[in-house]
């Protein structure tokens, strides 16, 4: 806990440390946020405060998909329109939010929690990588999609859970790379170009 | 009227570290300024045009706006990808223990040339060398060397006496090879830092300081040896940075 007195209140000085934990503020932004909240009326701190406490009591991880829920299993992986033999690989839940967001994937998910990133000491033993393959022993599975972001770390997850379930009888396939749409292509780097190159499709 | 002010770098991306809403804190080795971190602003929104420009391992041209916190990427244009192993994933946790380890050594605003010139070398003849290991043990022998932390191979570290032909040690502390002579006088409170090392290995290691990478090839060399030598050097390695590396746990020195 840092040791730095913001104000000579205990109360105030303690909001501000617990704001500036949170990634992204900073000291400045912790105190505009903790005296925006003092001149907030008690019903609305309240409200605050209760959806806090709610977050912290109400919200689980699926069993089944490691998304957050606040039912186990979640409602995805109990729709039953949904189709279960498509399982779409993320790295966290927010990428599932982003993903329903475009109201195309029809599948279900598999939240990894992170990345095999190395350089962070987080190898493939730290993430759900184990219960994912416990699924697809589970039978059912006729396709992993593997939507990791496009970078060094998300590329290497997705080389190591290839050769993780290349035993299956499974169709393995992964999220589109290439041109984002309203880009230039002037402006697009060397990776990104020759990925579209190479994932070009035919017309009509 | 206030002059904006404005730098261009040569370097190779280490790492880059997600910061705010869809910004980045990008590590690179330069050729100009030794370790340099600049912020590169929204570069992970998927409309960012310089988001792919900085991915490891990419030898970039760069240029940035000094600013009072970090200096602000204002345009990137890659110079060669040096290396793409993330499809190799033995391959890449070799090459991110390897971006670490420089990351851990080199200091900014520290010119080192001839550190970016080592670095971007082993880049770009990683996937064609048979002995990965060798690669790694010549790479982190020469980094030391150019860190000014090179260990003493040649004479006793203690003593300074020239080595007799017979089984020695190496100790952390000391630096490099000590002599039985000396290894007497030490205390008992430092064997932890000293380790057995026969012969064979003192040759190997001397090898890989003094020769050049092709030259290094044409010696026939045990894989166990390498390993075992690599083991020192990562400890060796650990307790001059006075911590371990985070990827080191996952590389299998005895195998990859």
């Amino acid at each position: 806990m840092s040791n730095l007195e913001y104000s000579k209140v205990q109360p105030i000085n303690n909001l501000i440390e617990s704001f500036h934990r949170l990634p992204g503020i900073g000291p400045k932004m912790a105190q505009r946020l903790t005296y925006y909240l003092v001149r907030m009326s008690t019903k609305e701190a309240e409200t605050l405060a209760n959806a806090i406490r709610d977050l912290k009591e109400k919200v689980i991880y699926c069993s089944r998909c490691h998304n957050i829920s606040d039912i186990n299993p979640c409602s995805i992986c109990q729709d039953t329109t949904r189709d279960s033999s498509i399982i779409c690989v993320v790295e966290d839940p927010l990428d599932v939010v982003a993903i329903e967001s475009a109201t195309v994937f029809k599948g279900i998910y598999h939240v990894l929690h992170g990345v095999i990133a190395p350089m962070k000491g987080i190898g493939p033993e730290d993430i759900k990588l184990n219960d994912l393959v416990d699924r697809i022993n589970q039978g059912n599975v006729k396709e992993l999609v593997l939507a990791t972001n496009p970078n060094v770390e998300g590329d290497a997850t997705t080389a190591y859970i290839q050769d993780l379930v290349v035993s299956f009888d499974l169709k393995i396939t992964r999220l589109a790379r290439g041109l984002p749409m309203g880009g230039d292509l002037e402006y697009a780097d060397f990776v990104t170009l020759s990925r579209a190159i190479e994932g070009r499709q035919v017309l009509g | 009227m206030h002059k904006i002010r404005t730098e261009s770098l040569t370097g190779i991306v280490l790492r880059s570290i997600p910061v705010g809403e869809a910004d980045r804190l990008v590590i690179i080795v330069t050729r100009e300024r030794g370790k340099f971190k600049c912020l590169a602003r929204g570069v992970r929104k998927p409309t960012s045009k310089l988001g792919g420009f900085l991915e490891p391992m990419h030898e970039v041209f760069i240029t940035v706006q000094i600013s009072r916190l970090y200096p602000i990427v204002k345009d990137v244009r890659t110079i060669g990808v040096l290396n793409q192993v993330s499809n190799n994933v033995p391959h890449y946790l070799y090459l991110m223990y390897v971006a670490e380890l420089l990351e851990s050594f080199i200091l900014e605003e520290e010119t080192n040339v001839e550190i970016f010139d080592l670095y971007k070398f082993v880049l770009q003849i990683f996937n064609d060398v048979h002995e990965v290991n060798m690669l790694s043990l010549f790479f982190q022998l020469k980094l030391l060397m150019l860190c000014g932390y090179g260990p003493e191979l040649s004479a006793c570290a203690e003593c300074r006496s020239v080595l007799n032909i017979e089984d020695q040690y190496f100790g952390f502390l000391q630096g490099g090879i000590i002599c039985p002579r000396c290894m007497t006088e030490i205390r008992r409170t430092q064997y932890s830092h000293i380790f057995e090392i026969n012969l064979q290995l003192i040759k190997l290691l001397r090898l890989s300081q003094r020769e050049t990478w092709d030259k290094l090839q044409t010696f026939k060399v045990n894989s166990e040896d390498i390993g075992k030598s690599l083991q020192i050097i990562n400890n060796y390695i650990t307790y001059v940075i006075d911590r371990k590396l985070k990827s080191a746990q996952f590389l299998k020195f005895d195998h990859i």
